[in-house]
């Protein structure tokens, strides 16, 4: 088949006209339909026509099918899987008997019985009901006592070198081969892989702990007989029955004997009955039975589960609810519970429930799976129905954790193996020779006698096996300990949780410097997870409310303080470095005092970190209070105070009042929370909310009392994800019925009294908003193609300004450099962001308020009168204000009300109350209900909600993005919650192309491979393509949209991915790791629901100190804030590749240097194996003499200071092109080696050879050069940060070599010998007090680092690579610039920097640095 | 309301409720403390409010303290006693902020570095030149002395091409004849072997030599350090330990261990294959005296002593006292020397302690191509004029393609003749000087720019990317974008 019709898959990647023609025609039709956009973030999708010639995508199957073929091809895949397929067979099913179970045949069959499961446990059908269910113990430890060794073993000689070792050291132990001793390589192999394995087994071990304190974690168990207790040994025992008495008083089952035992929950059954208490966790999935909320509602947070925030409302069927409200009803229930198949779906569930011959559904709605947590709710029961490893958590868990690689490992593992056989080559190479050597000379040579091939082979290959040496993995592993030790960054440490970093694994370090992908969490990792209510859009005008902001810095202030004043209080050291501060500088990038104190003077802005540029209303809620207060009766004032009531009555929050009379909030969702809150601050405190009414405090008008007002709730129609709003009635105090409804625009924008005119409106904006993205993007586009121009020329100006004036005017010309520097980096800062001055234009105008707010009665002004009576207006100002919102990254809601007659309610409220009793469809039939009394509404007005982001986030977002990673969002929340987080945190940009995937509008094939297309063509400035769970189980079923799908989303500038399981978190990253092999790819998160997706990844993050440990305990690395992200990645992560791949490189290329003298020499003793080096030197040369040349820069190198690296995130792209270690570069390393290994044996074998008195003093002396070059190379002209750790390295290095000399020849240990090395007394009486050995030597190494320097420079002036040029950008003075340009990103612009800084004013010094710059 | 706290089923310690209390106390000080701050707002609620929320976050309920960790809740207060401050040392070297030198490879400081090491080096190369001037250095090979040198009693001039000399004046005559006669010779006392080659060397030299003189062998395409060699020897018989027959036929000597039940002494194939040509010390032989005629005379150079190393002395001892000749055997190539090739009292095995020469030989040489040391005269000036030097020539060359010279030098502190080292310095120096003129003309003429942008890869990957058409955001090229 021609490649070029191949079509959409390859596409972007086959260039050229083809493409752009077939494209062309596709554009008209979805080009056309990408305009018509929703009002809000509504997908814009392009849906292809009918009558759009289908796409011919047989040609993409045939392409996918010969993907699969390929991967399934894969020989080494092939012969694992039937390995594992026999091992299966063979030796689980056959010897130990464990077969699969098979699927049940409706599933299983649990009866309610009273108590009895303690006693017979269930069997479980699928084994034919012989063996009982699995039990309620979790094991997630990777392995048990007995399967440890021989796994760890084959584990350890898995690893290519340990196993290339292990050969070695086997040959080396055959007696009478060897030359270099026998037990050598095993002796140091042995220790090695045992605290490796030991390493492992602690990590095993700390697992296991883990598991063992929740498998004994307690919880009641419904237990009549009491069989748990005998259990429960001694003092636990008498302490749980103490427990149980004040359970018992609680217990509302008002039952005389107790008949709940506490029991662990590894003792758990399916069947039982469990009690759960307020902020419990559940212990294995149930089916609930009763609760105790309102109307038998339980609450249940999943946070663990699918990172949803909302907490959920979890109702027992009512057919249990009624008969088990109360232990008597319980025990007289005779009730079967038939559940599905444990499986792994998270999403839904099925099951029945019979009771009497009647049978309902138990849906999801009945169900609450292990791991979550009971809130709100005092007491719930219900029936174990999935224990252990079969509860829904645990299916989701990753069970075949595969331990992590470096990727550089697969690099040095070819490496190594070429080197192996570099090492057979060289030895049947020389052995060649020497076999020609023997015909031509040897027959000759009466005084010699033959060695045999054998001897002389593997003579050679023990000789040459340190080419590959041992200490590369054991320094390694040093290197890795050194860098950790240096990761401990206070700049990545967060003072407000007292959180440092943590590193969980060194194995992984230099990954960190080279991630393409990154996979995050929304909750907890990109938000705070606290909503903000922030601005509010009424009778035409938006307001800033601000209230909080300030409240929240004020909290952070002392929070701040109190772990500062603790620090200082134990913590001597710091107190003596705030003395210090002053006189010496702090080099941290994240300060910026001057900044700082700018912001301190305007402390009530806010602007919105999705769209900084935006401009903000200037009208804040303090002043809208003082105008309603002060013009109680005009049409605007009226209107607000309707508005505000409706924020503060529509709501299911129930307040609590507390002792100290403050009153506290439970609210089913934080949004919820958080309008109540506002209507808290505007004047109406919700005080009381009895079952059937809400009672306010109000500020009187006049008086400024309190007043209290009683609202009676007359119905409450629930939020449902599918009405997406909710409505109250409500009985006012004046007796009239008003229904209050909240709720998204899309949903309330139809219900409006004046939809028709609200409709057009809306139109109305949303096409302006569309010209105006669309302007946006273009603009985007183009200066995208500008990029190269406008790149760094400013700093040739500098530079050719510093060449022209020659360094006489050294401080311009460092100025000169910052400028340049700075307008450079400035310019691609705000590269996607659009400058302030286009923005007016597109958007409708604001009121324009006067200039200064100074007096009270200047308020008139600013509020237009006329706007508040006139609907046209309102909702054009109104949905511009929405749309100005959303594009903030603010979650929006509309609110509207209307009042109705009682005839109207009464009539209602019959099918309301039909609808809500009524067995079956009951939800529908409650929605369409609710429909009943949802129209006709007034506009009240619209809220919008920040869900806070972490300090940071969208600088962070972006510098990963300018250091090309791509950030990925995986959430479990709802699709929109999920795209306005993604708006500000800048994951979509204002005007990003969203491309939605919903499995439910339509074909999905098809929308994707339009959508593949409109990326194909590059036309889209920025597009991010939005994907639900729901959809991507769809995908993950088909090969072919799977082939699309992947092939769509790594093309995709982002992609988001919402009401995602854990497992398909965990699936998408692993498929991207197949499907782009080269990409590494970084997961963070702060949930339980996180860990398969960190598991899954190269590098996995846990966010701590905030939301809980499970995810940093599990994962790799674990940082307290997102923002400390971007230290990690471009400044350690950056280091440490860099680190890592010259030690490795630094450690074959010296080998190289060494064994290639060694083997020149060969061809002066007739190819027979003798050793140009004597034995003991030879045995310690990478330990003693060379081992800190490559430990040290594997630590301490920093080829860049930290603030370049963050003011410049591109350097990043440094380790995701594996630039510190790749072929290339070790192919022109060993070149090097080679031609200076040349060099360094010609001079001295030339000069000294024929004048050596012993092959000692001529082997010794190409050692001695060979050891300072080695030593020099690596410390003074490979390492840029050459500190006084580098200069002691050095002379610990050549100075031990001397020493060493000095020692085996002065020292008694080397007895006098004949032979070739007469070591004694050589050196300090032989040829080291010749000069020729030393002026020999001297030589040498000075052709060798001329030869080093002449190249290096070479390159570097004519061939520099980017870091060459910044480190002369830094170099040249542009330090300071690069510091706040690394400082920009870091410090959160708002709140944050600006409570710090009032702290530091407020002590009036500083801690050190570091806590002031974490913040 | 939702709180975001642990779903931890850990059970946690309950923390005692009096220190809850005493914490709650200082919080809410602190609390009142914070209010002032926000006076700022006029909202008559909003002192409150903020009272209100910061309370808002504990909440009572049964187990429900238990269940909330610290952390989660940032409004708990920290217990000052048990939670210590978590942050790394602010320390310059765990931050890794230690100060640097960083200079950078620019064309500015490439340059003064050539200059400077080439105009160190050529000195260097000049002084070392000198040194090497002042050897005077004579050469001669007389590999060939046994075939091709007149068995006359006439010597006759040697082929050029086997003669090096070196002495200050110009192309020197050394007018080297050579001849050569069977003679007898008596070894170790009493046994003498007839028909020894003896090969009788003639050469003049033009100035005179030292003192110190040393007078070297050299033999080239000779394997001392080939593996099966090098280590042939038994230290313990070398150094006069007891040692049985079967010790030796064990021992590293191998493959020359034994003849049936005899042990060879000294064994092994580095003393089989002692160089065994006996040189005389020369003899001026046109000396001129106070008469007219010319005297002989022996320019005396001893070999006794002083021309191994001194440590070497303590690796070869005597034959223990008392060992029967009959167990041992002199090596192959030794038995020439000896009545019947035994040992016997009459002609007894080598005093190797006091066999200076045999020390010489047995500490190998790294090249195939060595001198040894024969003979030196630390004392006298070896004066200018004519000399003979007889040698037994026995030590077969040719058949391995090899030579043996005989070398007669004075020494300077570089030891022997040794041109090429002053050469290379000179030239390493010279090399540098031209690369830095190099560096210097290429840098005046066509300067790169520091830190020129079009270097910065980010920059030529966007114009690819831009050439390319289709491509998304510049610097996407690692990150799957050219997948296939």
């Amino acid at each position: 088949m021609d490649r070029r019709h191949v079509p959409v898959a390859s596409t972007s990647s086959h260039g050229g006209k083809s493409r752009a023609h077939h494209l062309e025609h596709v554009r008209t039709s979805s080009g056309a339909s990408r305009f018509v956009r929703g009002h809000k973030q509504q997908p814009s999708v392009s849906v292809t026509s009918t009558d759009e010639p289908r796409f011919n995508l047989d040609n993409y199957r045939s392409w996918a099918r010969r993907q699969r073929k390929r991967a399934r091809e894969n020989t080494w895949a092939r012969l694992e899987n039937a390995f594992n397929a026999c091992y299966q067979k063979w030796i689980i099913e056959r010897l130990l008997r464990q077969y699969p179970l098979p699927p049940s045949k409706d599933g299983r069959h649990i009866p309610l019985t009273y108590g009895h499961v303690r006693e017979t446990p269930l069997k479980d059908d699928r084994t034919g009901s012989t063996k009982p269910f699995c039990s309620n113990f979790i094991r997630s430890s990777r392995y048990t006592v007995w399967s440890f060794l021989p796994k760890q073993l084959y584990f350890q000689f898995s690893k290519l070198a340990n196993f290339y070792f292990l050969i070695i050291a086997i040959l080396q132990a055959i007696p009478g081969l060897s030359t270099t001793g026998t037990y050598t390589t095993i002796a140091t192999l042995i220790p090695f892989i045992a605290i490796s394995m030991a390493k492992e087994g602690y990590d095993d071990y700390r697992r296991y702990q883990l598991d063992k304190r929740e498998n004994r974690s307690m919880v009641s168990v419904l237990d009549p007989k009491h069989t748990a207790s005998g259990k429960l040994k001694g003092k636990k025992r008498r302490e749980n029955a103490d427990v149980e008495m004040s359970m018992a008083e609680l217990d509302d089952f008002n039952s005389p004997a107790n008949v709940w035992s506490k029991m662990q929950w590894q003792d758990l059954r399916v069947g039982d009955i469990v009690r759960l208490y307020r902020d419990e966790s559940l212990p294995a999935d149930i089916v609930l039975l009763h609760a105790t909320g309102p109307e038998g509602v339980a609450y249940i947070e999943t946070m663990a589960l699918d990172g949803e925030t909302n907490l959920k409302s979890k109702q027992a069927c009512p057919l249990l609810a009624k008969r088990c409200d109360s232990l008597a009803k319980l025990r007289a229930c005779n009730a079967q519970v038939v559940s599905e198949d444990p499986n792994i779906d998270l999403y839904s569930y099925e099951g029945r429930v019979t009771v009497d011959n009647e049978t309902m559904p138990l849906t999801l709605n009945e169900v609450v799976y292990r791991g979550s947590i009971l809130r709100n709710t005092t007491h719930a029961t219900g029936l174990v129905i999935n224990t252990g490893e079969e509860c829904k958590i645990r299916m989701n868990a990753n069970k075949e954790i595969r331990a992590k690689m470096p990727a550089m490992q697969r690099k040095i593992n070819h490496i190594v193996l070429f080197l192996v056989a570099f090492v057979a080559f060289l030895a049947v190479g020389m052995t060649t020779a020497n076999e020609v050597w023997k015909s031509r000379y040897l027959h000759k040579g009466w005084y010699l006698k033959a060695v045999s091939v054998k001897e002389i082979l593997i003579g050679y290959i023990i000789m040459f096996n340190t080419l590959i040496p041992l200490s590369l993995i054991v320094s390694l592993e040093i290197i890795k300990l050194g860098q950790l030790f240096l990761l401990q960054d206070v700049e990545m440490y967060d003072a407000e949780s007292n959180t440092p970093m943590v590193a969980n694994t060194t194995t992984i370090l230099e990954n960190l410097g080279q991630v393409s992908y990154v996979f995050s969490d929304k909750t907890g990792t990109l938000t705070e997870n606290k909503m903000r209510f922030r601005k509010l859009s009424v009778a035409g005008t938006a307001w800033l409310h601000d209230m909080d902001v300030k409240r929240d810095d004020l909290e952070r202030e002392r929070r701040l303080q109190l772990i500062k004043g603790k620090g200082k209080s134990n913590n001597v050291t710091s107190t003596m470095s705030v003395e210090s501060a002053s006189t010496e500088p702090i080099k941290t990038p994240l300060i910026n005092h001057a900044k700082s104190f700018v912001t301190k003077q305007t402390s009530t802005t806010w602007t919105s970190t999705g769209r900084p540029s935006h401009a903000q209303p200037e009208l804040n809620t303090e002043k809208l209070l003082l105008y309603v207060y002060q013009k109680p009766d005009t049409a605007f004032s009226k209107k607000a105070k309707q508005f505000l009531l409706c924020v503060a009555l529509c709501h299911t929050c129930l307040p609590e009042t507390k002792a100290d009379g403050t009153v506290e909030f439970q609210a089913a969702s934080p949004d919820e929370l958080a309008l109540v809150k506002a209507a808290q601050d505007l004047g109406y405190l919700l005080v009381d909310r009895a079952t059937q009414s809400v009672t306010l405090q109000v500020k009187g008008p006049e008086s400024g009392l309190d007043l209290n007002e009683t609202y009676e709730v007359l119905d409450v129609v629930e939020f449902s994800s599918k009405r997406k709003r909710m409505s109250i009635v409500i009985r006012m105090p004046d007796g009239r019925i008003c229904v209050f409804c909240k709720g998204a625009d899309s949903m309330i924008l139809p219900r409006l009294k004046l939809a028709h005119l609200a409709m057009q409106k809306a139109s109305d904006i949303s096409r302006k908003a569309t010209l105006r993205k669309s302007v946006e993007a273009t603009r985007a586009l183009h200066r995208r193609s500008m990029q190269a121009q406008h790149s760094l020329d400013i700093v040739r100006a500098a530079s050719s300004k510093q060449h022209g004036f020659r360094g006489v005017n050294a401080p311009t010309r460092s100025s000169v450099v910052s400028d340049a520097v700075d307008s450079w980096l400035d310019h691609r800062e705000h590269d996607d962001l659009d400058e302030p001055g286009h923005e007016e234009v597109y958007q409708s105008p604001m009121v324009m308020s006067p200039a200064s707010f100074g007096h009270d009665h200047e308020l008139d002004g600013m509020i237009d009168e006329s706007l508040a009576s006139n609907d046209g207006a309102i909702f054009e100002r109104c949905f511009q204000h929405i749309d100005d919102f959303a594009s903030e990254g603010l979650r929006t809601l509309l609110f509207a009300y209307r009042y109705m007659e009682d005839k109207e309610y009464a009539s209602w409220r019959k099918t309301y109350q039909e609808a809500t009793t009524c067995l079956v469809d009951r939800q529908q039939r409650i929605e369409e209900a609710g429909e009943l009394i949802e129209r006709d509404f007034d506009l009240a007005g619209a809220t919008a909600i920040e869900d806070k982001l972490q300090a940071g986030v969208p600088e962070t977002i972006d510098k990963l993005r300018r250091a090309s990673i791509k950030v990925w969002m995986l959430t479990g929340d709802k699709r929109e919650t999920a795209i306005n987080i993604a708006h500000s945190a800048r994951i979509c940009k204002p005007f990003s192309e969203l491309y939605v995937l919903d499995a439910l509008k339509g074909e999905l094939q098809e929308s994707m491979v339009s959508t593949l297309i409109e990326i194909g063509r590059g036309m889209v400035a920025h597009s991010v393509v939005v994907v639900d769970g729901h959809t991507l189980s769809i995908i993950e079923e088909d090969e072919t949209l799977k082939a699309i799908f992947f092939d769509l989303v790594v093309r995709a500038d982002s992609v988001i991915c919402c009401r995602a399981s854990p497992s398909q978190k965990a699936n998408l990253v692993k498929c991207i790791r197949d499907t782009v092999p080269s990409s590494l790819t970084l997961a963070i998160g702060d949930g339980a629901n996180d860990i398969a997706m960190i598991q899954a990844s190269h590098v996995g993050i846990g966010i701590s100190g905030r939301e809980g440990l499970q995810a940093a305990r599990i994962s790799d690395y674990s940082i307290a804030q997102f923002r400390f992200l971007q230290r990690l990645l471009f400044v350690h992560g950056r280091w440490n590749y860099l680190r890592t791949g010259k030690y490795v490189l630094a450690t074959f290329w010296k080998e190289m240097v060494f064994y290639m003298a060694q083997a020149q020499f060969q061809r002066w003793n007739g190819w027979t194996g003798t050793s140009l080096f004597e034995s003991a030197s030879l045995a310690v040369f990478n330990t003693l003499f060379t081992s800190l040349c490559v430990i040290l820069p594997g630590i301490f190198e920093k080829d860049l200071d930290a603030a370049t690296l963050l003011a410049v995130p591109e350097l990043y792209t440094y380790g995701q092109r594996n630039e510190a270690f790749n072929y290339k570069k070790y192919i022109a390393w060993n070149v090097m080696a080679i031609i200076e290994s040349i060099i360094i044996y010609t001079i001295v074998h030339c000069l000294y050879g024929d004048s050596s008195h012993d092959l000692f003093a001529f082997g010794q002396l190409v050692f001695t050069v060979v050891v300072i070059f080695i030593n020099t190379k690596l410390f003074v002209l490979e390492m840029h940060h050459k500190t006084t750790v580098t200069l002691i390295g050095w002379l610990l290095m050549v100075g031990g070599w001397f020493v060493w000399n000095l020692f085996i020849s002065g020292s008694g240990v080397m007895k006098h010998t004949a032979g070739p090395y007469p070591v004694k007394d050589n050196f300090t009486h032989g040829f080291g007090r010749h000069a020729l050995w030393w002026v020999t030597g001297f030589l040498a190494l000075a052709a060798v680092v001329v030869f080093e320097l002449c190249v290096t420079a070479l390159r570097r002036v004519y061939f520099p690579k980017d870091q060459d040029l910044w480190q002369e950008i830094e170099h040249l003075g542009a330090g300071k610039v690069l510091e706040e340009h690394a400082a920009t990103g870091d410090v959160e612009r708002g709140g944050a920097t600006q409570a710090q800084a009032g702290e530091g004013v407020k002590l009036g010094k500083i801690d050190s640095g570091g806590t002031v710059a974490s913040a | 309301m939702a709180r975001r706290s642990l779903p931890n089923p850990k059970p946690r310690a309950v923390k005692g409720t009096r220190g809850r209390r005493r914490e709650l106390d200082i919080y809410l000080a602190d609390d009142h403390a914070a209010e002032p701050h926000s006076g700022a707002a006029p909202s008559p609620t909003s002192g409150t409010a903020t009272h209100r929320d910061n309370m808002a976050e504990p909440s009572p309920g049964v187990g429900h303290t238990d269940s909330i960790d610290s952390r989660d809740d940032p409004n708990k207060p920290v217990d000052k006693k048990k939670k210590k401050s978590r942050r790394p040392a602010n320390t310059a070297f765990r931050q890794q902020r230690l100060k640097a030198w960083q200079p950078i490879l620019t064309p500015k400081t490439v340059i003064p570095i050539f200059f400077v090491i080439g105009i160190i080096f050529a000195p260097i190369g000049g002084a070392l030149l000198y040194a090497s001037a002042t050897v005077k250095e004579l050469q001669i090979d007389y590999s060939t002395c046994n075939t091709d040198a007149p068995n006359t009693t006439d010597s006759q001039p040697m082929p050029t091409d086997l003669i090096k000399a070196s002495f200050k004046t110009d192309k020197p005559a050394i007018n080297a004849l050579w001849r050569r006669e069977l003679t007898n010779h008596t070894y170790h006392g009493s046994y003498v072997v007839e028909n020894i080659t003896k090969c009788i060397l003639t050469f003049t030299t033009p100035e005179d030599m030292g003192p110190p003189v040393l007078f070297f062998y050299r033999l080239t395409n000779f394997y001392q350090n080939h593996r099966r060699y090098v280590s042939s020897f038994y230290d313990k018989q070398l150094k006069g330990d007891s040692v049985s027959v079967q010790a030796v036929k064990d021992s590293s000597c191998s493959p020359l261990t034994s003849d049936g039940d005899k042990a060879y002494y000294p064994c092994g194939l580095i003393a089989n294959s002692m160089f065994n040509d006996t040189f005389a010390s020369p003899v001026l032989t046109n000396k001129p005296s106070l008469t007219e005629t010319k005297v002989n005379e022996t320019y005396v150079m001893q070999n006794s002593s002083n021309i191994a190393w001194d440590s070497d002395n303590a690796l070869y001892g005597n034959l223990p006292a008392g060992t029967d000749y009959d167990t041992i055997l002199p090596p192959p190539n030794w038995q020439k020397q000896y009545k019947d090739g035994k040992y016997s009292t009459d002609s007894p095995p080598p005093d190797l302690n006091n066999n200076q020469q045999f020390m010489v030989w047995m500490r190998t040489a790294g090249l195939p191509t060595f001198s040894k040391l024969y003979m030196r005269n630390d004392s006298h000036a070896m004066e200018a004029g004519t000399y003979d030097i007889e040698i037994l020539s026995e030590f077969p060359t040719t058949e391995y393609q090899g030579t043996k010279s005989i070398v007669i030098t004075t020494t300077s502190p570089m030891g022997g003749k040794n041109p090429f080292l002053g050469i290379l310095y000179v030239v390493v120096g010279g090399l540098c000087i031209v690369l830095g003129a190099v560096f210097t003309v290429t840098h005046l003429i066509k300067p790169r720019k520091l830190g020129d942008h079009t270097y910065l890869s980010w920059n030529k990957v966007s114009n690819n990317a831009a050439k390319s058409g289709p491509g998304g955001p510049a610097i996407g090229m690692s990150t799957g974008r050219d997948l296939a």
